[in-house]
């Protein structure tokens, strides 16, 4: 999750980087065609830049490239001189459709062009390029030229697949793990059970009865603890975001937690929340339905659980609240509250393997979402808050 | 008469458990202990074939899901009930029990007594209600 955040913020820096760099770009040609003696300044800034500059005349189709935008490619300009169409040339088959589609777009009403893209190298190979450029018009809006920058984000791409592959296959471990490590359990509970009833006459102690307690006890935890993470590793797969009713969700997190309900003799109030929000239903319901269940376990002495729901729109977001009148959290333990199998209490004082806000938090970040938890301090209860998407991205 | 069932199951601790389980029942077990030996015991025409099949599916060499695909490709030996036997509660892997054609699939359970219980309700529904065929001789 912390390597995503990096990679997300290396993204944004390049995006960043390109934008000041295109503009830089833009400046530069747009005053070299009033001031000749500038041309040099020019030349300046593109040995200087680590991006590469392209200019591209739409009427004759030629390409005139930065040394850079070859260099990257493997090129040793002192020995080769590639074709003057080589770098429209050398764009991936399976991505020729998606960066035409994307500059036809930018020609015609402005779009910005931004595509990643994949460029042959000179040996074969490809490296993925961040194509980013602007038309220059002429008086009458007729679009005659494209510059632009190119960004090697390869090593990204790279970290990227690595990433993914890393995630997959510890999904898949934790599946595996989980199921195989209920069987041993399977056999302590049976074989202690049986002793029990074969040896019973010789093991009638009290001391006896406690430790074969003791174990089926530990035995009945570590299955819980197996099957949550069973499920933590399972959160976010196969997410399928449609519109939903957030009312919808909520109720079939309130049926499930009738139990704890009527033991509590909580309330749940929903103040004006939106009709509809973008997300997976079944996954928002078992969102709310781990904050409801700490909201009503995580009550006070002799206080009425009171959870409260509201929901903000911000921009494309809406930001849901989960607010009690609870225990509360001291400030201190609030950072670690996410990770998983953390508990502030021990499993005597509150039941609980410490999954719940880990799983939630995989849940809202599958959806792209933000997540995050406030309390003023013990006794003054809770505020758990995250956001999704209004609308899907179309 | 005791009704002969083919175990394949590969834990110890497993054979044992159902073993006991269905002590007080007319049952006599045959054990294989991966699927490649289940598929020869089955195919092999001298030995008689069992009335019921149970079947774990995380089996070593060839896994419990072969071994029906396999089996259920054979005249006579296909018409004999497989009931799965298994930890796995997936839903996935209980719809493809039943996909390559299990009579039934029963997970496996935490206790002897509710290992007796599911002894008691498997007697009382295969070799009680319900009508098996019978392969003694045709082979």
């Amino acid at each position: 999750m912390h390597l995503d955040v990096s990679y997300a913020l290396l993204v944004a820096l390049l995006f960043l980087g390109a934008a000041v760099l295109v503009l830089a770009g833009v400046v530069a040609y747009k005053t070299r065609a009033k001031i000749r003696g500038e041309a040099a300044l020019l030349r300046m800034l593109t040995e200087a830049a680590t991006d590469g500059f392209w200019d591209w005349d739409i009427a004759t189709g030629k390409e005139q490239l930065s040394p850079r935008g070859y260099t990257a490619l493997g090129f040793d300009l002192t020995r080769v001189k590639p074709k003057r169409t080589y770098w429209q040339d050398s764009i991936h088959p399976e991505d020729r459709e998606r960066a035409h589609a994307a500059m036809r777009a930018h020609l015609l009403d402005g779009r910005p062009y931004a595509e990643v893209v994949r460029h042959r190298r000179s040996d074969g190979s490809y490296a993925w390029m961040l194509d980013r450029g602007v038309a220059l018009k002429d008086a009458s809006g007729q679009a005659y030229r494209m510059i632009g920058t190119h960004t090697d984000i390869s090593a990204l791409k790279e970290i990227e697949s690595q990433l993914r592959q890393s995630n997959r296959d510890l999904e898949q471990f934790a599946y595996a793990a989980s199921h195989d490590l209920q069987e041993p359990l399977r056999m302590i509970t049976s074989w202690t059970s049986a002793l029990f009833e074969d040896h019973g006459d010789k093991l009638m102690e009290p001391e006896a009865q406690q430790m074969k307690h003791f174990i089926i006890d530990g035995v009945n935890r570590m299955r819980t603890l197996i099957r949550d993470l069973l499920s933590f590793s399972q959160a976010g797969r196969g997410i399928q975001t449609t519109m939903v009713s957030p009312r919808m969700a909520i109720s079939s997190a309130v049926r499930n937690l009738a139990g704890a309900l009527n033991e509590s003799g909580g309330r749940i109030v929903i103040e004006d929340i939106p009709n509809e929000v973008f997300a997976d239903g079944a996954m928002l319901a078992q969102v709310f339905q781990n904050l409801l269940s700490n909201s009503l376990k995580f009550r006070r002495k002799g206080v009425t659980p009171v959870v409260t729901i509201t929901a903000e729109v911000r921009d494309s977001e809406i930001r849901f609240s989960v607010i009690d009148n609870g225990l509360g959290i001291a400030q201190h333990h609030l950072p670690r509250v996410f990770e998983v199998f953390t508990r502030l209490y021990s499993t005597a004082e509150y039941e609980g393997t410490g999954i719940g806000l880990a799983l939630v938090r995989r849940i809202v970040h599958a959806h792209g979402g933000d997540i995050g938890i406030d309390s003023p301090g013990p006794d003054q209860g809770t505020t758990a808050w995250f956001t999704l998407q209004r609308k899907g991205t179309p | 008469m005791k009704r002969k069932i083919l175990l394949v199951e590969d834990s110890l601790g497993d054979i044992a458990l159902t073993r006991r389980a269905f002590l007080k029942y007319p049952v006599e077990f045959e054990t294989v202990d991966n699927g490649e030996k289940a598929i020869e015991r089955l195919m092999d025409r001298t030995k008689e074939p069992p009335e019921m099949i149970l079947l774990d599916l995380n089996l070593p060499r060839v896994s419990g899901w072969e071994v029906l695909e396999r089996i259920k490709q054979v005249p006579h030996i296909k018409r004999i009930p497989v009931v799965i036997l298994t930890s796995s509660e997936a839903e996935t892997d209980i719809a493809r029990s039943y996909d390559l054609h299990a009579s039934a699939y029963m997970q496996k359970p935490a206790t002897p007594d509710a290992f007796r219980e599911l002894a008691e309700d498997f007697e009382a529904f295969w070799f009680g209600r319900a009508k098996i065929p019978q392969l003694r001789g045709m082979m």
